[in-house]
């Protein structure tokens, strides 16, 4: 039972920070109908950023911060870089073919981790947590208070989002770009600079994620990589359409790779979340919770 | 008469070539000068006159007169100068080289393939910084050039390449045992002197990807692997074992070694074996499918190690916890503290911020303010392989290919990570540590170790010696 607890926890939590980077992906799809592969890396500048700005002399030598005022400092320079992302990987290519908008976001990705490495170098590094070390037992099981922290945080992040989604002017005009970008340009919405608010609202999400994934074991360039792969497998199972489903994707993603991948095949217990996404593919290619769509003629 | 011309220059000095060539080269440089002034266009776009011109272009009112017969006399005579200023460099050339013949130290070129910081994932800068500093020190004896040389077999295949076409003297190179295995026949059929910067137990000298002129700077890793298994079965006695692999060449010799160790022993079973991958944030399962030993033998990747580390902790797994170098690196970079550090041991074949010699010390401390932070194993072994490949080139008297790696063969160098001495396996350094670290991460020698040369796995016995040069007389 204990075994069964404990697996069930770190499937939750790998979830949750799946989901986060599929939200991230959402995001930026309903504004701007691009995939940004560079979310791993945002994943991974998050977990950096917070680390600068909470350890030893703190960013410029200015003094470090407590690790809370770090990491919401941290969600806001990770906004402002999304925005800025936007505006050099994005903006400049609007209009073009989807495909040159994809390789350029995987290229701003190769960017990012060769700064990141050029700052702050390869030698792995930790970000505290306030609740390092700590764990709670739950039928014999010891779970430690950061992967119960990183399910909370998560949970009211998505509810959040879902409730900007759907009762914000924000979601109303994302919504409304998703569905027909031109129409929407049409009524007025200010498409472009909801494509900038929803790189900026993507890069935040990430840099939280980084941040609750970081004091789990130890930073290095790889780190939100495969966190981006699996928030990819999440989104496509809930076929990028709503919030909840891509959260739903998430979670069934960190269970099948963790709670399954416990008992059956342990040693490859990583291939899970993949086999399942290719099932979906086959099966429902329009994603588990997403409805198709059929054109009347 | 226009001046330089035949009749005008001085005759040639009598004595040494380089003496006699002197006004030669002059000339030549007058001509190239007056040549190119020829050429120049005045403020109104005209030809602009030389000073031998200067009469004629009064007359011609600014036009250089049609004088092809003039043109190509001076052409005959430039080629001329610019083949005596060839000779002339050929015969300084021939000069030194038979300087260097005739007994003086030769300059080795030397060639660093490995990347540093910002060229990939993977890279650190502390293999060329070293490289660099053991350059710096010899000066004109060494010709140093760094090429980048990716993990991936076709991109560390290509860097040999650019590296051969440059005709070095020696290569130092590949931190990752798949690439020096995948770039071995290059190596082979290079003829040159070539040190590897990792210690696979394919690229010994008699094994299925060595060769004559391959040499391995650090211990065989399987070697070290093994002792790291007999450390945990003999010294702590310790009878129920955790096996935990990274799922590539690491994770699978070294659990292979361990394995052979432990069937070896009576009394002595595996608890569990796991695998992990390289990028692994997780490892709950494997975390808990560990309960129930008394020590963990772990070959990972620094990464994946952190999170195991802490994760035995979280789950009351309070044992012995050994793996190899990415010890000192996790608990270097705080990624483990308290139990989760103290329960932690590596394996270090070179240490040298630990070492108590002098000349070490020294050497840290000038690394330290030359390059900012403290050096580790890698800055210290490609900082002894230049001055090595350096000190070989003086006892060979010659940077041929088969002088020098007679001399690399017999030579015995004190560096600052040990005393290397080539053995049967081309193998140049015998000892290692087991380490410990207390609760803050700092790093302690709890065991020095060394090896039998020219030995393998199975077949090496564990000794214990005072004599590791990384070893300091206080370690436990």
């Amino acid at each position: 039972m204990s075994n069964f607890v404990a697996l069930l926890a770190s499937g939750l939590a790998v979830g949750a920070i799946a989901a986060l980077a599929a939200v991230g992906f959402l995001l930026i799809y309903k504004a701007t109908g691009v995939v940004n592969f560079a979310q791993g890396e945002l994943i991974t500048l998050g977990a950096y950023i917070a680390i600068w700005l909470t350890q030893k002399d703190g960013a410029f030598g200015l003094g470090a911060l407590g690790l809370v005022p770090g990491y919401v400092v941290t969600i806001l320079i990770m906004f402002v870089i999304g925005m800025g992302l936007e505006r050099v990987a994005y903006a400049p290519l609007r209009g073009r073919s989807i495909h040159v908008i994809v390789i350029t976001t995987l290229g701003a990705a190769v960017v990012l981790r060769a700064f990141i490495g050029l700052w702050q170098g390869t030698t792995p590094q930790y970000l505290d947590s306030p609740v390092r070390g700590d764990v709670l037992k739950i039928a014999g099981a010891n779970i430690s208070y950061q992967r119960v922290l990183i399910v909370v945080v998560s949970a009211i992040v998505v509810i959040s989002t879902i409730l900007l989604f759907q009762f914000t002017q924000f979601g109303r005009q994302l919504r409304a770009t998703a569905a027909d970008r031109d129409t929407a340009k049409l009524c007025g919405v200010p498409v472009n600079w909801l494509s900038m608010l929803a790189f900026g609202l993507s890069a935040a999400l990430a840099g939280l994620a980084g941040i609750l994934l970081a004091p789990l074991g130890s930073v290095d360039l790889t780190l939100g990589f495969n966190f981006m792969i699996l928030g990819f497998a999440a989104a496509v199972l809930g076929g990028f359409g709503s919030i909840g489903g891509v959260v739903v994707g998430g979670v069934a993603i960190g269970l099948v790779q963790h709670l399954f991948g416990g008992y059956v095949l342990r040693d490859y217990n990583a291939i899970f979340p993949f086999v399942l996404m290719i099932l979906v593919i086959a099966l429902r290619p329009q994603g588990v919770f997403a409805r198709a769509a059929v054109r009347r003629l | 008469m226009l001046p330089g011309t035949a009749a005008s220059r001085p005759r040639e000095p009598a004595g040494d070539l380089p003496a006699r060539f002197a006004p030669n080269l002059a000339h030549a440089w007058l001509r190239l000068l007056d040549w190119s002034r020829a050429g120049t266009k005045d403020g109104h776009g005209r030809d602009a006159p030389n000073e031998g011109q200067l009469g004629l272009v009064l007359v011609g009112r600014g036009r250089r007169p049609r004088d092809t017969g003039g043109r190509l006399v001076r052409l005959r005579r430039s080629l001329c100068t610019l083949l005596a200023v060839g000779v002339a460099a050929s015969v300084i050339a021939a000069t030194g080289s038979s300087t260097a013949a005739a007994g003086k130290t030769p300059t080795v070129k030397i060639i660093l393939l490995a990347e540093t910081t910002g060229e990939s994932s993977a890279a650190v800068p502390y293999y060329a910084n070293g490289a660099e500093m053991a350059k710096d020190e010899l000066g004109g004896r060494v010709e140093y050039t760094r090429i980048p040389a990716p993990l991936a077999p076709a991109g560390a295949e290509n860097a040999f390449q650019q590296a051969r076409d440059q005709n070095p003297n020696a290569i130092i190179g590949f931190p990752a045992s798949s690439q020096g295995i995948a770039v071995s026949a290059s190596i082979k059929s290079a003829g040159i002197p070539f040190f590897s910067l990792s210690s696979g137990e394919q690229l010994v000298k008699n094994g299925p990807n060595g060769a004559k002129n391959l040499f391995l700077i650090r211990p065989i890793d399987t070697v070290v692997a093994t002792a790291q298994a007999q450390y945990v079965v003999d010294t702590q006695k310790k009878k129920k074992i955790g096996l935990e692999c990274v799922d590539n060449a690491t994770g699978v010799n070294g659990c292979n070694a361990a394995r052979k160790v432990i069937q070896g022993k009576q009394g002595v079973s595996i608890v569990a074996e796991r695998t992990n991958s390289t990028t692994a944030t997780d490892l709950t399962e494997q975390a808990t499918a560990m309960k129930g030993a008394d020590a963990i033998l772990d070959y990972n990747f620094p990464n994946p190690l952190g999170v195991m580390s802490n994760q035995l902790v979280d789950n009351g797994i309070n044992v012995p916890h050994v793996d190899g170098a990415s010890a000192g690196i996790i608990a270097a970079g705080g990624v483990v503290k308290d139990k989760a550090a103290s329960n932690l041991k590596g394996t270090d074949d070179c240490v040298p911020t630990i070492d108590k010699r002098s000349k070490v010390k020294k050497w840290v401390s000038d690394y330290q303010s030359k390059f900012g932070a403290p050096p580790i194993y890698s800055a210290a072994q490609t900082y002894d392989m230049v001055k090595l490949i350096a000190a070989a080139a003086k006892k060979a008297g010659s940077t041929s290919p088969a002088k020098l790696i007679a001399a690399i063969a017999s030579i015995s160098y004190d560096g600052i990570c040990a005393k290397y001495k080539a053995d049967d396996l081309n193998v140049l350094q015998h000892v290692a540590n087991i380490v410990k670290f207390n609760a803050q991460g700092k790093e302690s020698i709890a065991k020095p170790l060394s090896f039998a040369p020219g030995a393998l796995p199975g077949v090496v016995p564990e000794t214990t010696t005072t004599t590791a040069a990384t070893a300091p007389p206080s370690s436990t």
